[in-house]
């Protein structure tokens, strides 16, 4: 027998297989054959060695989700962010578990449903009323699949805190609509500060699953804050203006609003946040958007070291950098001002988005994460 | 197969503890798996739910002559296919063909393993890793067992090369 046609027998004889008398007497003769079989056996203890190594998903990661504690982070500056659709708001593993739970209760009768002929809309717009606050916060999820089922986001709640809100949907059945929550408010320190607020951040909460049923009122209780009011809305589209749906098309006074931005480089589309959006009102503010790989543009109202101007035309801004014509294209106009500043930075690395991210920052807090990337 | 039986009737029956079991118990195995196919750990954990969702979702898919964690990873190993595919709408061949996973060993066992194209790191995976039978894989993978047996006679000398090859690099290297 030749050893080309044992070879298969020497990986046979690896998985256990019992093998024809002659492949074993030639295998048991033949030092080139005895080689490939030690090696074969030494890589795959070898394969088997290193997966042991590589599997941080195991049950004790499980088990430490599922005891996931809440973070309270204060830093210099705080960020408004919305993260693109698709990647909005990752669920650890076991609140993973609570949505198949979910599904399996569903479809096992558990759970009576009423139907209702108004319950068709593909899409739910959700309405995050705040306690002893105007403040309100919308967003709208997708119920068709995977793109835009979540949003996240921050906000600064004037003279009190900063409140982390994450929304997931999960799944529906009749006019039931299963929700994701994720939130956290941390409060104002009596000297003051600010925050920062960041995907991490998020994911490191725990998710507690609750049911809407669209015009009615839910409860979301939130520590340190008292209790939210939160309502849906069934649409039959994706709205337009997804950070406030029924906002007005013309920015307010100050504010810098970005829309599923488009950034081009000549012709050639370099950065694209489909889905993905962030307003903010303040000149000391800035818009950001990240994108791995690529860079991080940031776009002020006011100039600052290392900033080119840019022309504002409604929903499109034009700046050059390096003798190279950009494009910054949105879905909605940006800002009242006729001119904007803007820089890209090619250099910028962050682990903070690994997925890409846009959001809306202090100025000074943004120049600050600008020499020190992570 | 029994007990995978009886456990996929009490999963149907919307058995929670059933579920969680099976859940923590291949859910990290699964996503390993699928960390060798995939491009990133997010995907590999996306895809490990999608999975697990689309097991529940199509309760009659399982045959009770199959072990209930074959039917898992072959459910996983289409899906993963269908994630590359929605990377490449055009269907021009990136991804799974080409875009190998990123070694997270340092290991040239590790790197070299990570050379092979993704049919091959699934079957030796399957295979060495999870242990599963040829009956199985050739379950999972939709193939005939006499070809899982000479698949992975190809799987496991492409590696050795790979390997051997690797080395020989190394020690010029020096």
């Amino acid at each position: 027998m030749r050893c080309e046609d044992a070879e298969e027998f020497v990986s046979g004889l690896c998985d256990g297989e019992r093998i024809p008398r002659e492949a074993a007497e030639h295998i048991g003769e033949c030092e080139k054959c005895r080689t490939w079989l030690q090696d074969y056996a030494m890589l795959g203890a070898e394969l088997r060695r290193t997966a042991s190594l590589d599997s941080p998903k195991n049950v004790s990661a499980i088990q430490h989700l599922l005891t996931s504690t809440k973070r309270a982070k204060e830093k210099r500056s705080f960020e408004v962010w919305w993260k693109k659709g698709a990647e909005a708001m990752r669920i650890p593993r076991f609140a993973f578990v609570l949505m198949l739970l979910l599904i399996v209760g569903l479809s096992s009768g558990l759970v009576v449903v009423r139907a209702r002929s108004n319950a068709q809309g593909p899409v739910l717009l959700v309405t995050l009323k705040l306690p002893n606050s105007d403040l309100s916060w919308q967003c709208a999820l997708s119920m068709n699949g995977q793109q835009n089922g979540a949003c996240s986001g921050g906000m600064d709640v004037k003279k009190r805190g900063f409140l982390e809100f994450g929304i997931q949907f999960l799944a529906r059945q009749g006019d039931k609509i299963a929700l994701g929550i994720r939130r956290q408010f941390l409060p104002l320190s009596p000297n003051g500060g600010s925050f920062t607020f960041s995907t991490a951040d998020l994911e490191n909460l725990p998710i507690e699953q609750y049911e809407l049923e669209p015009g009615q009122k839910l409860q979301i209780d939130i520590e340190g804050m008292g209790k939210a009011e939160l309502t849906g809305e069934l649409l039959d589209h994706m709205p337009v203006l997804p950070l406030a749906p029924y906002a007005t098309l013309d920015p307010a006074q100050d504010e810098l609003r970005m829309i599923s931005p488009l950034l081009l480089r000549g012709r050639e589309a370099i950065i694209d946040m489909d889905h993905g959006s962030a307003t903010g009102t303040g000149k000391d503010g800035a818009v950001w958007i990240h994108a791995p790989g690529v860079g991080r543009l940031i776009v002020s109202a006011e100039n600052f070291p290392g900033a080119v101007k840019g022309q504002v035309s409604q929903s499109r801004i034009d700046f050059e950098i390096g003798g190279k014509q950009y494009q910054l294209l949105a879905g909605a106009p940006i800002t009242r001002a006729q001119d904007v500043w803007v820089q890209f930075d090619r250099n910028f690395q962050s682990s903070e988005s690994p997925g890409g991210a846009i959001g809306w920052a202090k100025l000074d807090y943004l120049l600050a994460k600008q020499a020190t990337p992570d | 197969m029994a007990d995978d039986r009886e456990l996929w009737e009490r999963i149907c029956r919307g058995d929670i503890s059933a579920f969680e079991g099976f859940y923590r118990e291949n859910a990290p195995r699964l996503q390993a798996f699928l960390g060798q196919l995939l491009s990133t750990p997010q995907a590999a954990e996306d895809v490990a739910q999608e999975t697990f969702l689309q097991l529940l979702k199509r309760q009659n898919g399982f045959r009770p002559d199959t072990s209930l964690r074959a039917y898992l990873f072959g459910i996983a190993k289409r899906r993963a296919a269908e994630w590359w595919r929605q990377q490449d709408p055009t269907g021009e061949a990136t991804g799974e063909g080409t875009d190998r996973p990123k070694a997270e060993t340092c290991s040239l066992v590790g790197d070299a393993f990570a050379k092979l194209d993704a049919d091959q790191r699934s079957l030796l995976w399957l295979r060495e890793v999870e242990g599963q039978s040829y009956a199985d894989l050739a379950g999972i993978l939709g193939i005939p067992v006499g070809t899982v047996r000479s698949r992975l006679a190809a799987a496991r000398r492409e590696l050795r090369q790979i390997w051997h090859d690797g080395q020989v690099i190394k020690k010029e290297s020096r």
